[in-house]
């Protein structure tokens, strides 16, 4: 150690003012009292000082991940070995192939945070801190294991600088920043962090595994098979909360053990360094919101059938409740701030969960939440405490001279933001009401593009769409269920709400049909369609050949699913798929189904690849197709006998 | 009699507190001084030149300002020098002692002339800003703690030993001085009950011996209010001087420490030098000493050279390094190392318990406040403490005020300072936060 010391001596004037390496002072310094402690005495007030340090403290909590870190290596290797059929392999041998596997993400994640911090400290000549040592650990568990490198590498970068450096380094960020990291990746690249190929590595670690995927593998996560379930009940997924408890599932590397996270867990609250109020709070928040989202259990909503103390094992709850919920920068700091705070947290992460299809895994989105909320909550707690000491002085006959209103009283703060609600409220509506007319322009305008896009035709630049629609679109057919054309007549079909149609019950419904004449100069059905997405409404045009069966092109559009998932539906690399393929198969029609790369349909007729990481938008296609080219059934064999004449 | 428990704070066990009660003479002092310093809140004025005779109990200097506040010497003898530093700013008065200690004699008629003249007065401290309470102010309530709850603090009874029996005298000249109550805040157990105090027991953790947090606890002090906070120590003193007419600024001292061999008590004078009082009862183990006037939390540093300052009545010696270079110290799994987190080993083996090692290591660099809850824990007050340091920190006034800077003073932070792991020299916040906020105010 001596000869160390002596070492760091030596080169100490280099990295200082006027040596050779001043520009790497704070990377010095850093060093050297990473390697020893200072032997600085204190100067003034308390003339002795506790042991603990922020070097100790966070490097308790990365003792804390380290049962995390040690199982998540073994689970990306079971996992992986599962995937290519030896789950037989030894669990030393899956250990290294998920240290391999681990390993460049954790390099990359301290590489990229630690420089962006050396170079911060630098520039404001200030010593390093801490920090980032649990977020490096952080970044590789709860980031899916198969995220690109890049990836992780910007994601990591982005969160650094713009979630805690702008804000002043450690201490001073608004958000948890290893969270920042997972949220960025996740709504950037939605594709690569969502699905069921995520999870799961199932190409080589530095060319250790690998082998061909089983057939019938799926890496789908406990909570995305519960998320995309149909049925009244669970039953048929492979859901094991044992299995979740000790952690071999699929899952974020460090979210899906328990016992590994427990384990953390105490050793947070012996040492004090967490707040036993938030972590316990979390827990009971969320076994709360579970306990609601059971008792009013529905197929709708799959997730709402999981028990509740099955909620707590699986996905990233009790991860986030642990290690990210505890965050006391981002958190609230007052008791009992502390006590909502984490009831919130877990009472949201359960509620975007068990509500919200699209985010299996809620407890991520649901700290950044409160995260936002904690200032808010501490404002309120210490609010207290200052009305509190108002009232002594007043009670004592002193007068406030200053009768100013308070504006940091929290009535005035609430009557302020609804006033401001209301206000902003009256403007938007009268803006919408003026401008009502040339919307409802807009989107007729805009169904009309859609029609024609189905018959592979958009309007040359110079015209209006209404003009290319009227010169494409020859004729507008009401039938019924029948087959029999009941109305005929331009605007007719135009004129049906598809909305409020699919809704309508009854024998007697009038189905729309567009004729239209395509370029190649054959007559074309368009027929329209009506369904639900993940979030919201789907819908979509299909022109069909004069035979009836063959589809000649389609159009889909959507409300507001997820970009970069289910919004593919309305770019023409999905709708170009569907062009050629037949309604009809052996003279009974089966509609086309979307299913999984892979798979096969069910009812034999023809297919189309899914989206994927798009299940639902993708099931809501097949679905809508399926029920809304059905009453057609009539109408469409009647083409079919004409064309065989 | 009421009994208030107060469960936040934290009891420090240090190495080398007094076992025994007996109190030892001490040779008399070749002279004493006074250290302007430690008289918060005044700007000396020298009434006295050198080579000037002064008596004990006689003036040295007043308040530039307030000019009716006085400090007094605490021996007869010589003016032999005025210490000045930077900008003039006298350090300290160095007055050589007669043979025997001639006092001076005080006219009793009127209790606030004979304290201010005395320089008694100059012993109180005042809340808000705790400074010297201005004569012109009458105090709400008079908070008198009867006991030091701080690491290896002397026991106040023995301090007072026979003195004790001035307590109901001091008291009774107290009650006529404030519009309200005397309050004696007594550890639980340990009850002191004279006529015309009101006597309060605490129980619980240091720092509960602060006045300022007994006042908290019972009577806060709010905005354009004023209370005096002291300790019972100086009621004697005060009694004495309305019971013989004469000030007596005699003292028992604790010494205490990991550096001293045999802690004990020691009888001399405020303002001795430190050197006779330690000598042959330290440890010689290589380590280099910090001598503190005072407890390890509050005190003040002084040199081999230095003297016992007035407010004090306790000093501690400790090592100040246990270790040089210590390699990579934040993973040391040593069972020696304290923490209030149970982050070490040391809490697993029970040494939590057991007199501990301390040295004046910081044991870390400074950092922004990353805990939460950490001042909350230490300070048994209806405070957020965090809240209040962050408000001082920016100066903000409002929310100081809203928060209470009023009632606290920066000893009440000593323990928070203690176990911050941000390493904050919270003490010097807070005084530096009531120095401008009383100069805003004034």
């Amino acid at each position: 150690m001596k000869a160390l010391r002596k070492l760091l001596d030596k080169w100490k004037p280099a990295f200082h003012e006027g040596g050779k390496l001043a520009k790497l002072q704070s990377v010095y310094e850093g060093f050297e009292t990473f390697l020893f402690t200072p032997n600085t005495t204190s100067k003034s007030g308390s003339h002795i000082h506790d042991n603990n340090d922020m070097k100790r403290t966070m490097s308790t909590v990365i003792v804390a991940l380290i049962p995390c870190l040690l199982f998540a290596m073994y689970n990306t290797g079971l996992q992986h070995y599962i995937a290519i059929g030896q789950p037989d392999t030894g669990w030393f041998t899956m250990f290294i192939f998920g240290l391999l596997a681990m390993l460049p993400v954790i390099v990359v994640s301290y590489v990229v945070g630690l420089g962006i911090e050396f170079i911060s400290a630098q520039i404001h000549h200030k010593e390093i801190q801490e920090g980032f040592l649990v977020t490096g650990i952080l970044i590789p568990l709860i980031v899916p294991i198969n995220t690109p490198l890049w990836m992780t590498a910007v994601a990591t970068a982005f969160a650094v600088i713009f979630a805690k450096e702008v804000f002043g380094g450690t201490g001073m960020n608004i958000f948890n920043v290893a969270l920042i990291t997972r949220a960025f990746l996740f709504f950037s690249y939605p594709a690569e962090m969502s699905g069921d190929n995520a999870f799961v590595k199932l190409d080589s670690a530095f060319g250790f595994g690998a082998g061909t995927v089983a057939d019938g593998f799926s890496g789908a996560t406990p909570l995305g098979q519960v998320a995309t379930n149909v049925g009244p009940n669970l039953d048929g997924l492979n859901l094991d909360t044992w299995q979740a408890f000790v952690g071999t599932i699929p899952g974020s590397p460090g979210e899906t053990s328990m016992i590994a996270i427990l384990l953390g867990a105490a050793l947070l609250l012996i040492t004090g360094i967490a707040s036993w109020r938030v972590m316990t709070s979390v827990f009971a928040g969320g076994i709360v919101m579970g306990l609601i989202a059971n008792a009013f259990a529905t197929p709708t909503y799959p997730a709402s059938m999981l028990d509740p103390l099955a909620q707590l094992c699986y996905g990233g709850f009790a991860f986030a409740a642990v290690f990210m919920a505890t965050d006391p920068v981002t958190g609230a700091r007052t008791h009992i701030g502390q006590y909502i705070y984490g009831f919130l947290i877990g009472v949201i992460a359960i509620l975007i969960r068990v509500y919200n299809g699209g985010y299996p895994e809620g407890a991520m989105l649901a700290v950044l939440l409160m995260n936002a909320f904690a200032p808010l909550i501490d404002h309120c707690v210490v609010n207290a405490n200052i009305k509190r000491r108002m009232r002594r002085l007043k009670t004592n006959g002193y007068q406030e001279e200053d009768t100013t209103m308070n504006k940091n009283s929290n009535i005035y703060q609430i009557v302020y933001s609804s006033i401001l609600v209301i206000a902003v409220g009256a403007i938007l509506a009268l803006v919408y009401m003026a401008l009502k007319d040339r919307q409802n322009m807009n989107i007729a305008d805009d169904s009309r593009k859609q029609i024609l896009s189905s018959i592979r035709v958009t309007a040359p630049e110079g015209t209006t769409i209404e003009d290319t629609f009227n010169k494409y679109i020859t004729d507008e057919l009401l039938v019924d269920e029948s087959g029999k054309v009941v109305q005929q007549g331009k605007g007719v079909a135009f004129g049906v709400n598809m909305k409020k149609f699919v809704k309508e019950k009854g024998k007697d419904k009038k189905y729309p049909v567009f004729v239209a004449k395509a370029n190649d100069g054959t007559t074309k059905y368009i027929l329209p369609m009506y369904g639900a997405g993940l979030w919201g409404p789907i819908w979509g045009y299909v022109s069909v050949n004069e035979d009836g069966s063959t589809i000649y092109g389609a159009n889909f559009s959507h409300q507001g699913e997820t970009p970069g998932l289910g919004a593919r539906i309305a770019e023409p690399e999905f709708q170009d798929k569907f062009q050629g393929k037949e309604l009809y198969k052996n003279n009974e029609f089966k509609s086309v189904e979307v299913v999984k790369k892979g798979q096969k349909g069910t009812t034999g007729g023809d297919c189309i690849d899914a989206i994927s990481g798009a299940t639902i938008t993708s099931r809501g296609v097949s679905t809508m197709m399926q029920d809304c080219l059905a009453p057609y059934d009539a109408f469409l064999k009647s083409l079919r006998s004409e064309t065989a004449k | 009699m009421a009994m208030i428990k107060l469960k936040k704070g934290y009891d420090l066990k240090l190495k080398g507190g007094v076992t025994s009660d007996a109190i030892i003479e001490a040779p008399k002092p070749a002279h004493c001084a006074i250290v302007p310093d430690d008289f918060t809140g005044i700007v000396p004025r020298m009434e006295k030149k050198e080579g000037e005779q002064v008596k004990a109990g006689e003036a040295l200097y007043h308040d530039k300002t307030q000019e009716r506040i006085k400090v007094a010497s605490p021996v007869s003898g010589t003016v032999k020098a005025i210490v000045r530093g930077e900008r003039r700013k006298i350090e300290q008065i160095v007055v050589e002692c007669d043979e025997n200690i001639d006092s001076k004699k005080f006219d009793l008629s009127s209790p606030i002339d004979a304290l201010l003249d005395s320089g008694l007065w100059a012993m109180l401290r005042q809340r808000p800003y705790d400074v010297v309470p201005s004569p012109d102010a009458t105090p709400r309530d008079i908070f008198v703690t009867c006991f030091d709850s701080a690491p290896l603090a002397p026991s106040l009874k023995v301090v007072l030993g026979e003195d004790m029996n001035y307590v109901e005298k001091g008291v009774e000249l107290l009650n006529q001085l404030t519009s309200g109550s005397v309050y004696l805040g007594c550890r639980d157990g340990e009850e002191i009950e004279v006529k015309g105090a009101e006597t309060i027991a605490f129980k619980g953790p240091h720092p509960a011996g602060n006045a300022g947090i007994q006042a908290g606890n019972v009577k806060p002090v709010n905005k354009g209010e004023v209370i005096w906070t002291t300790d019972v120590v100086t009621v004697a003193r005060i009694g004495k001087l309305f019971a013989t007419g004469s000030v007596d600024y005699g003292t028992v001292v604790a010494v205490t420490g990991e550096q001293v061999a045999q802690p004990c008590y020691v009888k001399t004078v405020m303002g001795a030098p430190v050197k006779p009082l330690l000598e042959g009862r330290l440890v010689d183990n290589g380590k280099q000493n910090r001598i503190i006037c005072g407890n390890v939390l509050t005190g003040c540093q002084v040199n081999d050279e230095g003297y016992l300052r007035a407010p004090y009545r306790h000093i501690t010696v400790i090592p100040e390094l246990q270790k040089q270079d210590e390699f990579m110290g934040w993973v040391s799994m040593s069972p020696k190392k304290f923490s209030v987190y149970r982050n070490f080993p040391g809490w697993l083996l029970g040494m939590n318990r057991k007199p501990m090692n301390v040295d004046a290591r910081i044991n870390g660099g400074e950092r922004a406040i990353v805990m939460s809850g950490e001042y909350d824990r230490m300070l048994p007050m209806d405070i957020y403490a965090e809240f209040l340091i962050k408000a001082i920190i920016a100066f903000d006034i409002d929310k100081m005020e809203q928060l209470g800077i009023y009632e606290v003073a920066p000893e009440d932070f000593a323990l928070c300072e203690f176990a911050d792991t941000s390493k904050l020299e919270l003490q010097r916040i807070v005084r530096e936060g009531l120095d401008k906020l009383r100069k805003e105010m004034a």
